[in-house]
């Protein structure tokens, strides 16, 4: 379920980021622009995450 | 493709600063301060004087990028828009500024490798080729991945296993973290690939429409109406402004008639540009059009393409997503090309395998 599910809501939050900045030109362009970056930071926490998983197997290996 | 994504995406990242870029190398001259005291008729003239020979075929300004600068195109083989070569007049002092060489500057070069492959019309509908390929590879990307990474946990990079391995991973982490962003931006890109045909489309069909009464009429050459046309354009639609005129003759207007193009309002209206078609010889005739829909989508493809819209946070975003972008390519080819490495090596020695097998078996 994971395997869609967290690249498809993260379509639509990097849409309607995109989309919101775009229709307003205000505070909620701000709004948008920050949506827009949650892929980034999911893709950043992923990485961070199974580097600390792996330390933790190769310390349980050793 | 990943080659073809990697060189855009680069290509790309630069042009998000193209006007940082071009303020630094000076691309574009700068006029001196003060109010504009030249009429769009006189800088007309004085565009003349500086290329003789030539006909003007469009007038461009925009205040808030080049403020007190109009950009007059002229071009002496034909009345096209592309043909046309752009001089700058100083609205303040009423003076021509030095030639700007938009193609031949540093951004302007970047931009034809980005759009068009440095290979002109025929580059931009190649640009559009690459576009719907990788659109096609995105959704079937996505179509392939959830079967393929059902046993395993989202983000799973395995960096114990061999390089191919982790690449592997990494591929499918970018692509299915950054695939909405991807889709959007190759979209967008495919609708401008198509842009000049679109605008092609509208002056054959629409344009010459609504000009068709005037078709045989001679070009109208005298353009001091300019400035009351504009002004008679900006009436038809309150709260804009003029941002670019097609002047008679040229690929997007009639030969009595200014086409112009007006910006203006706020969000989603800014980005939704006006036309006005005004009479070069009634210049107090004049009346709005509105855009078809392929237009309207090419309009708002151009800022959803660029990341243009929202100031320095969303040219980050946008840096960012190229970066990711360029990880992307890079990774897929590392792959592409080793799995190509593994299966020409399973082959030899399958073949060596077969060649001792037989050797084997004819042997006494």
């Amino acid at each position: 379920m994971k395997t869609y599910a967290i690249p498809l809501l993260l379509t639509i939050a990097t849409w309607i980021g995109l989309f919101w900045a775009l229709a307003d030109s205000g505070a909620a362009d701000h709004l948008g622009v920050a949506l827009a970056l949650l892929p980034l930071l999911f893709l950043a926490r992923a990485s961070r995450r199974t580097r600390r998983v792996q330390h933790a197997q190769s310390s349980t290996r050793r | 493709m990943s080659i073809n994504l990697f060189v855009l995406a680069l290509t790309g990242i630069i042009l998000i600063f193209h006007e940082e870029i071009d303020s630094a190398l000076g691309v574009v001259p700068a006029a001196q301060a003060g109010e504009n005291r030249t009429s769009l008729a006189e800088a007309i003239a004085l565009a003349k004087q500086g290329e003789p020979g030539a006909h003007p075929v469009f007038l461009f300004a925009d205040e808030e990028e080049h403020p007190g600068v109009a950009f007059v195109g002229m071009s002496k083989t034909s009345r096209k828009l592309d043909d046309a070569k752009t001089v700058s007049v100083d609205l303040r002092r009423g003076q021509l500024l030095p030639t700007v060489d938009f193609d031949g500057s540093f951004t302007g070069v970047v931009f034809r490798l980005h759009a068009e492959l440095l290979a002109g019309p025929i580059g931009r509908l190649l640009v559009g080729v690459v576009a719907l390929a990788l659109v096609i590879s995105l959704v079937s990307g996505a179509v392939v991945y959830g079967p393929m990474m059902k046993r395993f946990a989202f983000g799973l990079l395995r960096r114990d296993r061999a390089r191919r391995t982790f690449l592997a991973d990494l591929h499918k982490l970018v692509g299915a973290t950054t695939f909405g962003w991807l889709l959007l931006v190759t979209l967008t890109g495919l609708f401008l690939s198509l842009g000049s045909v679109a605008l092609q489309y509208y002056s054959v069909t629409e344009l010459a429409a609504l000009g068709a009464p005037y078709a045989k009429e001679p070009i109208v050459e005298e353009l001091g109406s300019v400035d009351e046309a504009i002004k008679t354009a900006e009436s038809t639609a309150a709260g804009r402004s003029w941002s670019f005129v097609a002047l008679p003759g040229s690929d997007l207007a009639s030969p009595r008639h200014y086409t112009v193009l007006l910006k203006g309002g706020t969000g989603l209206q800014s980005r939704m540009l006006t036309l006005a078609l005004v009479d070069a010889k009634q210049p107090s005739r004049g009346e709005a059009h509105e855009l078809p829909l392929y237009l309207k989508v090419l309009l708002l493809s151009e800022p959803l393409h660029f990341g243009d819209y929202g100031g320095w946070p969303l040219k980050l975003v946008w840096t960012l997503f190229g970066v990711t972008t360029l990880v992307l390519s890079a990774s897929g080819v590392w792959v592409f090309a080793s799995g190509r490495g593994d299966r020409r090596a399973r082959k030899r020695s399958q073949v060596i395998d077969d060649a001792e097998e037989r050797a084997a078996l004819s042997s006494p």
